[in-house]
């Protein structure tokens, strides 16, 4: 069964569901988002309460270190009357923290199958499948007022606790987030995640990729694009133009050629790098530590430190950083952290267009456009927390201990999220490459360059035929290098034009999931205030970088 | 009477338990899922600069709570 999860509320976002067959019988697994009691507080709660009541089975995942607070949701589903199966993980634990739980006793008290297991090696996951037929309805009774006190005397009965030292590790967790360790330990990391994810996806297309176009992919479509008549219709669609009587995967625009390079050799191995690096960073236990460190600036925007986290994903690819707004709370909360994504977060295929545009001129030219994206990020949200109605809560998150990262767990992780792009972005990519060419051949781009000329010169200092990235950049944000590479701008111009493609319209996956999570009526708000971002910073842009170069 | 202290204003090592709560149904229920109630004893483990979280260790367990929430759970020294 697939699913993700990780140490902070909510990002078992998705119910999953898988089947398992034992022993001639059929069940439906249903993984539910964590919770901790039967009396929602969120709306993730609430859904989780109702497909419980609509179960046949409860297995309850219990943390063993962490007894009593567990067993608070343990009482409360009893009460449910269901038959209950109790899986006590993360039991290696227990010994590191000289914890000692008599689990005998407690199936005894509970009336109910305990199997000690830890998902990290794998003990016990067999031994809990096979007990599953064993699992029953509860006769343990109490009086729900007494909850508490029952809980006290069952851990009084059960559980033993040793108590340890200080180790090292427990003041390495507490060196990273407090603010004067914490910060600095914070940059290193940034920095080390950036380097990183450079080296790895710079690697990849160096030594795998790259060869492979040129070396392979290249000569073959070569062979097929002579073998197809140059004005067909089949050799533009697959092929595309040839600049200079070659294929070039940038500016070519074949279904084959642009189209297949621009995922796979362009995004996919950023993509790759970064949600690679971001997982091990979850699983590692590290997010929670920054989200309490950032928390201070999300207030500024609105916002409560648990929001790092959707803008955080959003770098890589919007559409799971938009759907990861499902862990906040308010709608207002969910509507600035969607808009400041859509609008001031750069995805990894903006980000290799920025670096395939910018890269030559240096640190200098992405380093305004990075620095002017935070600027708007800022701004932006700090007018959203004054104007957007609601209310903004406050962070009240559980800080797990670092733990080793579960190889398979992570692999599984990555490899969702990679395929989640991938899933979003080739069908993507070979419609807009499809579009790209039918409105070229319409005549609408010439169309719509002439007639905003005007305006884009004054405003901007780009030439009409820019909006013609735009409007591509609607559909892929990385086909749009394609569309400026030809126009030879100046460095002033590329600026400007990466800034505006970078805010402008969200690609067509993330506008559809905005349409799922928010509504129409606040995605039109949202497109107002993005086109409103847009023209302003634009414009703001152009002027200030005139007076600079003179 | 002893006097009580909101958790926001204890410092890094310090050690409550709780006595009170100041808020509704939801808040305390929000609590009370985490494990904190009253009677709960409570060390605080990190502090934030200006009105950040203050993480508190209780049990085998370490929560973040925001400021205006840590302002509002009631605590007496031990």
């Amino acid at each position: 069964m697939d699913v993700i999860s990780s140490n902070y509320p909510g990002t078992t976002i998705d119910i999953a569901r898988g089947f398992l067959k034992r022993e001639g019988e059929q069940y439906e697994l249903i993984d539910l988002p964590g919770f901790y009691s039967l009396e929602p507080t969120c709306k993730a709660e609430e859904i989780a309460v109702k497909l419980i009541r609509e179960g046949d089975l409860i297995v309850q995942v219990v943390n063993a270190t962490n007894l009593e607070r567990n067993l608070n949701l343990t009482l409360q589903l009893i009460q449910q009357r269901k038959p209950m199966l109790i899986a006590l993980n993360m039991f290696d634990e227990t010994k590191q923290k000289g914890i000692v739980i008599d689990v005998a006793k407690l199936e005894q008290i509970l009336d109910l199958p305990v199997v000690p297991t830890s998902a990290l090696t794998g003990e016990g996951i067999k031994e809990l499948v096979t007990r599953m037929k064993e699992a029953r309805v509860s006769r343990y009774r109490f009086e729900d007022v007494q909850r508490w006190n029952e809980i006290g005397k069952i851990t009084g009965q059960v559980q033993s606790i040793h108590p340890q030292h200080h180790s090292y590790f427990e003041r390495l967790q507490h060196a990273s987030v407090r603010p004067i360790t914490g910060i600095p330990i914070l940059v290193v990391v940034l920095f080390l995640m950036f380097t990183l994810i450079r080296v790895i996806g710079e690697g990849l297309i160096e030594f795998l990729l790259d060869p492979f176009f040129e070396n392979m992919w290249k000569p073959l479509m070569t062979t097929l694009s002579a073998r197809l008549s140059h004005q067909s219709l089949l050799h533009d669609l697959l092929i595309g133009d040839l600049i200079g009587g070659e294929i070039d995967f940038g500016q070519s625009f074949g279904l084959l050629t642009t189209g297949l390079h621009v995922t796979f050799g362009a995004v996919l191995p950023y993509v790759l790098a970064f949600f690679t690096l971001l997982s091990v960073l979850e699983d590692t236990g590290y997010l929670p530590r920054v989200a309490v460190m950032v928390d201070n600036l999300m207030h500024k925007v609105g916002l409560h430190g648990l929001s790092i986290i959707p803008m955080l994903l959003g770098f890589g690819c919007n559409v799971p950083g938009t759907m990861a707004t499902r862990i906040l709370e308010t709608r207002k909360e969910k509507f600035i952290v969607a808009t400041l994504i859509a609008i001031t977060v750069p995805c990894m295929a903006m980000q290799a267009m920025l670096f395939g545009l910018l890269g030559t001129y240096g640190v200098k030219g992405v380093g305004i456009v990075y620095l002017t994206l935070f600027v708007v990020w800022l701004l932006l949200g700090m007018i959203l927390k004054r104007t957007v109605r609601g209310r903004s809560p406050e962070l009240f998150l559980e800080i797990p201990p670092y733990r080793r990262p579960y190889f398979g767990g992570l692999m599984k992780k990555i490899w969702m999220r990679v395929r989640w792009f991938l899933q979003e972005a080739v069908p993507f990519v070979l419609v807009g490459v499809l579009i790209v060419n039918l409105l070229y051949s319409l005549g609408f781009m010439q169309w719509v360059s002439d007639k905003v000329s005007p305006l884009f010169t004054l405003l901007f200092g780009l030439p009409g035929e820019a909006s013609g990235a735009l409007i591509i950049g609607f559909l892929r944000k990385d086909l749009a290098v394609g569309m400026l590479l030809p126009l030879n701008l100046t460095f002033q111009q590329l600026v400007v034009a990466s800034v505006m493609l970078s805010m402008f319209f969200p690609c067509i996956a993330t506008f559809s999931v905005l349409l799922k999570e928010l509504g129409i009526k606040d995605l039109l708000k949202l497109t107002g205030i993005m086109l409103l971002c847009v023209v302003i910073t634009g414009s703001l842009l152009h002027v200030i970088l005139s007076l600079f170069t003179g | 009477m002893e006097s009580t202290l909101p958790v926001n204003t204890l410092a890094e090592g310090d050690r409550g338990e709780i006595t009170s709560f100041e808020g509704g149904f939801f808040f305390i229920k929000k609590l009370e899922g985490m494990g904190l109630r009253i009677g709960t004893t409570i060390t605080v483990v990190a502090r934030q600069w200006m009105s950040g979280p203050v993480i508190v260790r209780f049990e085998n367990t370490e929560v973040a709570i925001g400021f205006n929430m840590a302002k509002r759970i009631r605590v007496k020294r031990v």
